[in-house]
């Protein structure tokens, strides 16, 4: 990968959105850069969205910037050509075929026919399949046909909004390599999800949202540093008074415990305190997993407080 | 199974757009057509209006024949016009609302984000499969003329182009002021009900209110649109005095601007600034 591909596609700068006293998008600012897919994290409502829709026009910010390839979408001619965006699967003409939904697109673009043929192929929309009014799709194939409309202009960005909802794991893992070649080519993704695990594995960068604010960002290695270490001993509570009188925050997880240091800190320290190991770790995804409801507590509507990190109600939060 | 590579404009955090072209209207209006046409519910719209129109001359040719009476193709015009100026603004109020109710304008307004542009293809797209909805209703009354004279009736062919003209002013004219309750409105049953009241109810309310107040009846020519437009809808007669001539061009421009440009300004102006969810 050239290194000049680390730019910003997609800038957004201060951006903020008020609906009367409530604020769903407060100063966001972020970038998603060229060649390299940016995960949109946060849980319902915490204005991914909000955010998407003004990048893509259909919403008026009140107060900051959002640009795509350095541009505002409304000075963008034919748009389509150089931005796809996929917000709602389901915002589609019931009593049109998928194939008339994306012959009306390519035709607004000024695109030949064959390039609709091209894009249900890509996203493996059958023949019949296409002939079929939107109204008898299924969740699943709505997303594909979103994403084949998306994909249509040849677009140098693309902005997709919950993009696998609806899609089985066979989908999922179809998206995240199409997603992931079209980055690998040099286009910029920005994609929004409020599954942690959707994320994690497609995405380069995340940017975690909760109650209209970026809470963290950075790759996920960068995040799970900030996680912690994911330790067990035979005698974990000895363990643990000894993190805690060094002064490292602890977290109990499982049979074990999270402690925010470093592994070869918490290696140093069960040396001295000559506690047995039986796994001294990074913070995996259930780490992040935990990072991220630890991110986003305050701003869920459910108490996630109430159930420490690493308990079996945790993951309750984040539905 | 692969994507074409989007061109390689890495480096700086832009993209170049010089050599985009924007979208011509022509191509809008285009889609806007297609649009008006792929759907059930826009195909049987037109159906019904040249089946009920179909129904409707056909009778009267057999009215008209039985009574030894004369037809002339202005009759059947006039049964057209009483179809498609109730249908046909149901049309291009459903070329705004549907976009709204079916979500569609999401695709629409981010694939051409300069929603006027948009507005203005749509309303061009409702006159042009208007217009092509007249040709046929005029058509079918030129063949229920035939008709009539083949039943026995006498026919009077003369179609007087002014005749025709006002035919279609009157009709493009209703058509849009739907299309401005659309825009205003754009909810589709809700428009709809304006538009029939406007059409039906409102003339009457109108009427009536100039018959029990006398300073509404100075008022009355400079809002009512139908009797603006009357001299255009009622010349049929080879004789009649009424046409373009009779028109009171102050008072049409005036109810015009009433119940097609306040609308429209006002639905134009909502959906430029409306949130599209």
């Amino acid at each position: 990968m050239p290194t000049g591909s680390i730019v910003g596609m997609i800038t957004v700068q201060g951006l903020t959105k008020r609906y009367g006293g409530f604020t769903a998008v407060d100063d966001v600012s972020f970038v998603a850069r060229a060649g390299q897919v940016t995960g949109f994290l946060g849980p319902n409502g915490a204005g991914k969205t909000t955010t998407m829709r003004i990048l893509a026009g259909l919403t008026h910010q009140d107060a900051g910037v959002a640009t795509v390839g350095g541009h505002r979408i409304q000075d963008i001619p034919n748009p389509g050509r150089h931005v796809g965006i996929l917000l709602d699967a389901s915002a589609q003409h019931a009593g049109r075929t998928g194939r008339e939904v994306l012959t009306l697109a390519a035709k607004t673009m000024g695109l030949p026919g064959s390039r609709v043929d091209e894009m249900l192929d890509l996203v493996s929309l059958t023949d019949s399949e296409a002939k079929r009014r939107v109204r008898n799709y299924s969740l699943g194939m709505r997303q594909r046909l979103g994403i084949a409309h998306a994909l249509m202009g040849d677009p140098q960005v693309l902005i997709l909004d919950e993009p696998a909802n609806g899609l089985d794991p066979a989908g999922i893992r179809w998206m995240r390599g199409l997603l992931r070649g079209y980055a690998e080519r040099g286009g910029a993704v920005l994609l929004s999800s409020h599954l942690l695990h959707e994320v994690e594995q497609i995405a380069d960068e995340m940017l975690v949202i909760g109650r209209g604010k970026i809470v963290a960002s950075g790759t996920k290695a960068e995040l799970l540093a900030s996680a912690g270490t994911f330790v067990k001993a035979v005698d974990t509570a000895a363990l643990a008074s000894a993190a805690q009188a060094r002064g490292f925050a602890v977290t109990p997880s499982g049979e074990g415990l999270i402690v925010d240091a470093e592994p070869q800190a918490i290696g140093e320290l069960a040396l001295a305190a000559q506690a047995v190991l039986l796994e001294l770790r990074a913070a995996d995804a259930s780490g992040l997993e935990d990072l991220f409801l630890q991110l986003t507590a305050d701003t869920q509507r459910e108490a996630a407080a109430a159930f420490p990190p690493g308990s079996p109600y945790h993951q309750g939060a984040s539905a | 199974m692969s994507a074409t590579a989007p061109a390689p404009h890495l480096g700086t955090g832009t993209f170049d757009i010089s050599g985009t072209a924007p979208i011509p209207l022509t191509r809008l209006v285009g889609v806007e057509v297609r649009k008006l046409l792929d759907t059930r519910s826009g195909r049987w719209l037109l159906i019904v209006q040249a089946a009920l129109i179909t129904i409707g001359s056909l009778v009267l040719a057999v009215v008209i024949a039985r009574n030894d009476g004369t037809a002339g193709l202005f009759d059947f015009t006039s049964i057209a016009g009483g179809v498609t100026q109730l249908l046909l603004p149901v049309m291009a109020i459903m070329a705004v609302t549907t976009e709204w109710s079916q979500r569609t304008n999401m695709a629409t307004f981010t694939l051409e984000p300069r929603r006027g542009r948009v507005v203005l293809a749509k309303a061009l797209a409702a006159v042009l499969v208007g217009l092509a909805a007249l040709v046929v209703a005029v058509g079918i009354g030129a063949v229920m003329t035939g008709v009539s004279g083949l039943l026995g009736a006498e026919t009077n062919w003369d179609p007087r182009p002014e005749m025709l003209l006002g035919f279609a002013v009157l009709q493009v004219m209703s058509l849009l002021i739907g299309f401005a309750f659309g825009t205003l409105l754009l909810n589709t049953p809700a428009a709809i009900v304006l538009y029939i009241a406007f059409y039906t109810i409102i003339p009457g309310i109108i009427a009536a209110a100039a018959s029990l107040m006398s300073w509404f009846e100075d008022v009355r020519p400079w809002i009512d649109f139908n009797m603006a437009i009357m001299p255009l809808s009622d010349f049929g007669q080879p004789d009649s005095e009424l046409g373009f001539g009779a028109v009171e061009w102050p008072e049409f421009t005036t109810s015009v601007a009433l119940w097609f440009g306040l609308p429209l300004v006002l639905g134009v102006l909502r959906m430029l600034r409306a949130e599209v969810k």
